[in-house]
């Protein structure tokens, strides 16, 4: 008797049985009194579990960037010269207001602005300020919406990173490719719905953790799936020596059946979630091989995404991966490149990180155009916040550092139905405050699910007797940025 | 029982008087605050009369079960304490009004029906005991009473409710969800500001409540000017509005009030921009070009009010489209409320052309097809022109040429084609600007020359054509190394060495004597390689068209024997102690940027002096002994100044079989990173003792950031070969 579940059988009396009946009956009879279409077939959860979107969708897939750190929106897109002006003065308290401050700075007796030291230009129709550490993204200006007014609420990354990624801070709730997953199914049978695939930069660097990609509540085969950063990118896909397809075949079928027996005895979903893996498992076995295949694709893509593209494990790898993953149908590809938290050093290691992800970036964008994909696959390239227009620490015109700012920051996002060509939002002189339209991350996941073709409020999941959204009880979609 | 009657007849006497008069001078009544809170009551007191007066009816109605002198006595009651809980429900109704925002007209009618209410209440009682054996006068007596309290009720729910409260269900329904139809002659007000309007803002500002002298009365059927201000001036008007919808939520003057349903930003910006840009209600959405400031708006709005692009053609049964789809075949609707459907095909190894034929149940609803990375051939294409309502195609790196193209032409509603990673020439260019509805083209690696681009955008404007990425030829790209394929630079008995190219059709060569491999000479790898004793390989990747990837080292090494015990004479920096001496006779080698991960031994004050002791009976004879080092130069760890090898049957009467004095530090490696080693052959016959002993750099060179201070030494091995 040491299995609880025999144990728990065990407890179940015929006294508890019929209680438990007589309330289960009363209920569902009061129930249905009560809800109309309460046991007609078509309600929200079952036309979720179809996979349709809720209305005609403009991005059919995602691949997010994310810069995790955090990349300094003053220092890339958010141009402001009246900080070169003012440089080493102090910032005016009128415009702090009431912004609490991190552990790291929140003692400094001294907030001394501090510009940027890289260069901006305007490019495109619509002139889009962006910073010279982005030439390539720059040559593309007319094809990416910047948005300069995103704002958060966490002032750390962890919070900040799990805020972004399932809309709330505390993590346990699923990710946003897991709501996809959920929503909208995969494309593609033979691969997963979600994957995630991590890079390192040379800067100063935070973690990224499973809790991340997780399903949280939702079935367990909406979790993301980390690939390898090795040059196979999903390792043991091979049968081992002496197992042909055949023998790999009767194996799963026979497994299968004991699952089936043992799904029967328990009805637990999660041994069904594991079948489907299995099968999966086997389907990416033809899959994988054929994603991976360069033959019909020519040398001269490395030019585009740089030569880093052929070191496995690198932004730029990740880019090409992550563009023959979504056109092979993967709904949600997200990427994690680290390295993006300047506290100090800010110069060089900006420097070095633009450079990982500049080429590959553009690429990416470049490459899915060329192949007729852009307009149904959104990217999204962006960190979890903004970073102070103050120096963190002693302040030197040379080598200056930023602390983290939840109030503004930049991303930027391109294809998949969302405005080209255009700056959306603007903040102040100072960089610190919005001014105009400003894009909570809520908002920000509203409109990437209506882009989606799904409604935020009625993509849905009850858990503890509650209803969950991804947007929790707030967000609206932004139309400003929507073509 | 007098008593108590001749009290309730004083109480209607002075109750429904005071009501009457209370309620002709309703306009000027001033209440004293007790008054006010008393007039609270009313929702609670007003379910009296009604739960009253329907028992009064269940009494008549089952009058012949009760005994006739008690029948009379409890309906005489219930009658007396309805016209009693009625008159007081009516005052504190009274004063309840006072204190609120109703619409004038809905109150009349409550408070007016109510005071009736309340007087027919009081009539019944006193009538009862006169008249109620004329059955009919007294059934038509208590039909009336329920009417009259029906209306009142009625007016009351749509007061506090709304005067929808009480409508049927799918009344309302339609009523919230008729959608905007935009048609030439849709106005940007009937579109954008009169659903903002009526959704907010109608409900107090309405012919019969015109709050503020406001009135922005609704006529759905006009299709401008729909409402009007008791303002004379309309345009000091607008701007009231956005002076108030601006205020802070907790001013007074702030629109809508606090408590009302408030605008959302969105609605906001419309509201504001639009009556910024002269508050026009004819304007149409027609005339609105690039450059009118409210171009964005309604781009915005139309976007986000539109929903499913709509057809004609049916839904595919729902058993039928499951029927298409397998593992390989993805069958799906666009969207929830619309018939269109998608397709998918993966995987080429499980394509047929016959999937296409198989797909005919639904050529009417497809709308997408997607056949990238298909095998499919010229004479396939003629299968697609079953989906006439096609609208894009995508035919990325199938095997089609120019031959197959025309057999698309038929496709008449198709509007983007993706042709990009196929034989497609130039020549396809004139047929392809023909098609009927085609907007989009994209070419990207295909047969078409860049002089063909730039003539093809300049000939064929209507089309967008998309050529995609093409390689700079000046743009030359370095190589990156070759991938080794060995987990560990150890290599046991019999392992070989093994890499993997990073580009296809790449070269590696090598060569084993520390030399730059060229791209002539060079020995090349084909095949695995194995060695007998450690190497050291050097290793480029060479392929014409690209620079070559840069030189790269890889020092292998032998599993070594393991002495039977070791022994540290010297001691390692607290910091870096590792696993203590066995740490340099495990077979791990450490990694470079992990120094403290217990695989390193690191020295800086002291030379590292360790002891190797063979007991085994027949002791190996040991042809190489390597020692095993990081350098990380500008992190002041070099490589060692000289290393020593002793060897004897004695601990104590060693001597010297081998030293090694390292060239110093040059300039040019002053960023070097990496790991490297000291080999020591070993001619002497075998040994029960060894002694390695390893010195670090004393004084940094003067072209170092640390100059004059001593440099670190981290090993992470020695090895014993055979």
């Amino acid at each position: 008797m040491s299995n609880p579940f025999f144990e728990n059988q065990q407890h179940v009396t015929r006294r508890h049985f019929l209680g438990k009946l007589s309330v289960g009956i009363g209920s569902v009879a009061l129930g249905s009194l009560l809800t109309k279409d309460l046991f007609t077939p078509k309600s929200l959860e079952d036309s979720i579990m179809a996979g349709i979107p809720h209305f005609a969708p403009k991005a059919k897939r995602v691949i997010y960037l994310f810069q995790n750190g955090a990349p300094s929106q003053l220092e890339t897109f958010d141009y402001k010269p009246l900080l070169n002006k003012m440089v080493g003065q102090e910032l005016p308290p009128s415009i702090r207001g009431d912004q609490r401050l991190t552990g790291m700075t929140a003692g400094q007796e001294k907030f001394p602005l501090v510009g940027s030291k890289f260069a901006f230009n305007q490019y495109g129709q619509n002139g889009t300020w962006i910073s010279e550490i982005f030439p390539n993204i720059a040559k593309m200006a007319d094809d990416i919406c910047v948005i300069k007014t995103i704002h958060t609420e966490a002032i750390n990354h962890d919070p900040a990173l799990t805020f972004f990624q399932t809309g709330a801070q505390q993590g346990n709730r699923p990710s946003m490719g897991a709501w996809l997953s959920y929503g909208l199914g995969s494309e593609n049978a033979n691969l997963p719905a979600y994957c995630v695939l991590l890079s390192r930069g040379k800067g100063n660097g935070q973690g990224v953790y499973s809790k991340l990609w997780t399903n949280g509540f939702l079935d367990s085969i909406h979790q993301g799936v980390q690939f390898s950063n090795s040059d196979e990118p999903i390792l043991y896909l091979e049968n081992p020596d002496g197992v042909d397809a055949v023998t790999r075949r009767k194996m799963l079928d026979k497994l299968a059946m004991l699952n089936e027996e043992n799904f029967k005895e328990f009805g637990d979903p999660e041994i069904q979630s594991r079948v489907q893996q299995y099968e999966m498992a086997y389907r990416m076995q033809t899959a994988v091989p054929e994603m991976m295949d360069l033959s019909k694709e020519p040398d001269y893509i490395v030019n585009m995404y740089g030569a880093e593209s052929m070191v496995p494990g690198t932004y730029a790898a990740n880019c090409l991966l992550a563009r023959r993953l979504s056109e092979s149908g993967v709904r949600f590809v997200q990427l994690y490149h680290q390295g993006w938290d300047q506290h100090g050093n800010l110069f060089n290691e900006m420097s070095g990180q633009a450079m990982d992800v500049d080429r590959a970036s553009a690429a990416l964008v470049q490459d899915l155009k060329q192949r007729g994909l852009l307009d149904e696959t959104l990217v999204i390239w962006g960190g979890e916040f903004g970073r102070t227009n103050y120096c963190q620490g002693n302040f030197s015109p040379d080598n200056y550092g930023r602390d983290h700012h939840p109030r503004c920051f930049s991303i930027w996002m391109a294809g998949g139905g969302v405005k080209p060509g255009i700056s959306y939002g603007e903040t102040d002189d100072f960089g610190y405050n919005i001014v105009k339209d400003p894009v909570h991350v809520h908002d920000f996941h509203a409109t990437v699910l209506h882009l989606l073709g799904m409604d935020h409020e009625k993509l849905i999941y009850k858990h503890l007797g509650r209803r969950f959204r991804l947007t929790d009880v707030a967000g609206k979609v932004v139309p400003g940025i929507i073509a | 029982m007098q008593v108590y009657k001749h009290w309730i007849g004083n109480i209607l006497v002075g109750g429904n008087f005071l009501l009457l008069f209370l309620a002709f001078s309703a306009d000027k009544l001033v209440l004293p605050s007790f008054l006010a809170w008393s007039g609270h009551f009313h929702p609670l007191l007003l379910h009296l009369p009604i739960g009253i007066a329907i028992l009064s009816l269940l009494l008549w109605l089952l009058k012949k079960h009760f005994l006739a002198d008690s029948f009379n006595e409890i309906y005489d009651f219930s009658l007396s304490v309805s016209a009693v809980t009625s008159v007081f429900t009516a005052l504190a109704g009274l004063f309840l009004s006072k204190g609120q925002d109703y619409e004038a007209i809905l109150l009349r009618n409550h408070l007016w029906s109510g005071v009736a209410l309340s007087f027919f209440s009081w009539f019944s009682w006193w009538a009862f005991s006169n008249f109620y054996r004329i059955k009919p006068f007294w059934t038509f007596l208590q039909l009336t009473g329920l009417a009259l309290m029906a209306f009142v009720g009625h007016a009351g729910g749509s007061l506090t409710h709304g005067a929808d409260f009480l409508n049927w269900p799918e009344d309302k329904v339609k009523k919230e969800d008729v959608p905007v139809q935009f048609s030439d002659s849709t106005t940007y007000f009937q579109a954008a500001i009169r659903p903002i309007l009526e959704n907010k803002c109608v409900s107090c500002h309405k012919k019969e409540k015109a709050k503020g002298d406001l009135i922005l009365a609704s006529n759905p059927n006009a299709t401008s000017q729909v409402w009007v201000a008791r303002h004379s001036n309309v345009n000091e008007m607008l701007k009231e509005i956005i002076y108030r919808i601006d205020l802070p939520v907790t001013d007074k003057k702030h629109m809508p009030p606090r408590g009302k349903n408030p605008l959302d930003p969105i609605e906001m910006m419309i509201l504001k921009n639009w009556i910024q840009a002269g508050g026009n209600t004819e304007i149409l959405l027609t005339s609105i070009k690039e450059n009118h400031p409210l171009f964005t708006d309604m781009n915005a709005l139309i976007n986000v009010s539109s929903k499913v692009k709509t057809y004609s053609f049916p839904f595919l049964p729902s058993k039928k489209l499951e029927e298409l789809n397998d593992a390989f075949t993805v069958v799906r609707q666009m969207a929830a409320e619309s018939p269109a459907l998608k397709v998918d095909f993966f995987i080429s190894k499980f394509f047929d052309p016959s999937k296409l034929d198989k797909l005919g149940v639904a050529k009417e609803q497809i709308i997408q097809l997607n056949l990238s990375k298909m095998p499919l051939k010229d004479q396939d294409l003629i299968k697609l022109q079953a989906f006439q309502n096609l609208e894009k195609l995508i035919l990325n790196q199938t095997d089609i040429t120019d031959k197959g193209i025309k057999e698309l032409q038929k496709l008449n509603k198709m509007e983007v084609l993706s042709l990009s990673g196929t034989q497609i020439s130039a020549k396809s260019i004139p047929l392809l600007a023909q098609f009927k509805s085609l907007k989009v083209v994209y070419l990207w690696h295909t047969n078409i020359t860049e002089p063909e681009y730039q003539e093809t955008l300049k000939k064929y404007k209507n089309i967008k054509w998309y050529f995609g990425f093409s390689p700079n030829p000046d743009d030359i790209l370095p190589l990156n190394g070759p991938i080794l394929e060995n987990k560990s630079l150890v290599l046991a008995e019999g392992d070989s060495i093994r890499f993997k190219k990073s580009m296809p059709g790449a070269l590696i060569r090598y060569t084993l004597d520390g030399k730059t491999p060229d791209s002539l000479t060079s020995k090349t790898y084909t095949k695995p390689l194995v060695f007998s004793k450690p190497v050291t390989l050097t290793v480029k990747v060479f392929k014409e068209g690209w620079i070559s990837s840069p030189a790269y080292s890889f020092s292998f090494f032998k599993e070594g024997v393991k002495p039977d015990s070791i022994r540290l004479l010297s001691l390692p920096e607290p910091e870096y102690l590792g696993a203590g001496a066995q740490s340099i006779s495990d077979n791990n080698l450490g990694k470079i940027d992990q120094f403290r991960s217990g695989n390193w031994l690191g020295f800086r004050n002291n030379k590292m002096e360790a002891v190797f002791r063979f007991k085994t009976k027949d002791i190996p004879s040991i042809r190489y002994v390597s020692v095993h080092y990081g350098i990380n130069v500008q992190s002041y760890i070099l490589a060692p100044h000289y290393v020593e090898l002793w060897g004897g049957d004695n601990e104590n009467k060693m001597t010297l079989i081998s030293k090694q004095v390292l060239p110093p530090l040059k300039k040019e490696n002053l960023n070097e990173v990496g790991t490297s080693a000291v080999i020591m052959e070993v001619k002497n016959k075998p040994s029960k003792w060894y002694k390695v002993v390893v010195k670090n750099v004393d004084i940094l060179p003067a072209f170092h950031p640390g100059k004059g201070s001593k440099g670190w030494i981290f090993i992470d091995e020695v090895f014993f070969n055979r």
